[in-house]
């Protein structure tokens, strides 16, 4: 009688240190689902980061190719290939045409461009050019946004265009 | 007194026995867990870290690659967009294998890193394929630059 009472006692201790740690695997198992979950809103944060500075070399890599071709489009060669006509007015036209369309590289993030007021100034043989932004680069995921200011400064020189003109030759 | 141990001992045996079989349990729970077959394996983790293919690494990379002046004096990035020809194309291919050779594989010690890169057309138009088979490498970013035609995008593939 008392061997089958401790029997019984000794099974009902075994049952509760069990329940316990099953308790306590499932209790971490939950909290890694958590860690899991943060870990992947930061991934795409940090994708958004990045995405942005790909919009920022996008701008940059438009800057100057919009004035280099200005230049071979208005003709211009040599040492002064910046003193045209009409440089201003067509630099302007130009470089908005790379921006009608969608620069996102990520599928789950979209990148949305702010206005940029462009100025070039030309000296003889180099022209400065400045992209000021009235807003910032928004890039959103599924439940956050991530801006991020942007500023172009490029010099172009005339070696840069007649460089670029004898790559394509 | 010897019904009493008797006793005694039924009791430490009945209580050691369960408990040694709950150890061995755990055990194998736990080794299971740490080799990877337990259900965390199927967790986003997983698909987070190693699923993407993407890395920041890449990213950095491709971006300096094209930002980077060859010894004509042209942006990578510009010679792309002026692509067209096959002399051009040739030119492309040999300055970006000295940059990949000089920058990438010297630059991370690694002397059978892999690299693949593709520059395409919106219109997915193929303008470039150089270096190893993209499909056989892990890890792949890109990068959109402009160009008259519309926006280029350059992809690159990286394996170490």
């Amino acid at each position: 009688m008392r061997g089958k009472k401790g029997d019984i006692e000794n099974f009902l201790i075994v049952l509760f240190v069990l329940l316990a740690i099953g308790g306590l695997l499932a209790g971490n198992a939950a909290s890694k689902q958590t860690i899991v979950n943060i870990g992947d809103r930061h991934a795409l944060m940090l994708k958004a980061y990045v995405e942005a500075e790909k919009v920022r070399e996008y701008f940059d890599s438009a800057a100057r190719l919009a004035a280099i071709s200005t230049a071979k489009e208005l003709g211009a060669t040599g040492d002064n290939c910046f003193v045209v006509a009409g440089l201003d007015e067509k630099f302007k036209s130009k470089i908005e045409t790379f921006f009608n369309y969608d620069l996102s590289s990520d599928p789950q993030l979209t990148a949305t461009l702010p206005y940029v007021a462009w100025s070039i100034t030309a000296g003889p043989s180099k022209v400065a050019i400045i992209g000021a932004a009235s807003d910032k680069i928004i890039v959103k995921g599924e439940d956050f946004e991530y801006g991020a200011g942007l500023y172009v400064s490029q010099v172009v020189s005339c070696a840069d265009v007649a460089a670029v003109a004898q790559a394509a030759a | 007194m010897m019904q009493n141990k008797k006793s005694q001992v039924e009791m430490i045996v009945g209580f050691v026995i369960p408990m040694v079989l709950m150890m061995v349990i755990l055990l194998v729970v736990k080794v299971a867990l740490a080799v990877g077959f337990g259900p965390l394996e199927r967790t986003p983790v997983s698909a987070t870290l190693a699923g993407t293919g993407t890395t920041s690494a890449c990213d950095y990379w491709l971006i300096n690659f094209l930002r980077t002046k060859t010894s004509g004096g042209t942006y990578f990035s510009d010679m792309l967009a002026q692509a067209g020809n096959f002399q051009q194309e040739e030119r492309f291919k040999s300055k970006a294998q000295d940059y990949f050779k000089n920058n990438y594989r010297r630059g991370i010690g690694v002397t059978n890193a892999r690299w693949a890169l593709k520059a395409e057309t919106a219109a997915h138009t193929p303008i470039i394929n150089i270096g190893e088979a993209e499909t056989l490498l892990k890890r792949s970013c890109t990068q959109k630059i402009p160009s008259e035609k519309g926006p280029i995008t350059v992809t690159l593939g990286v394996d170490y």
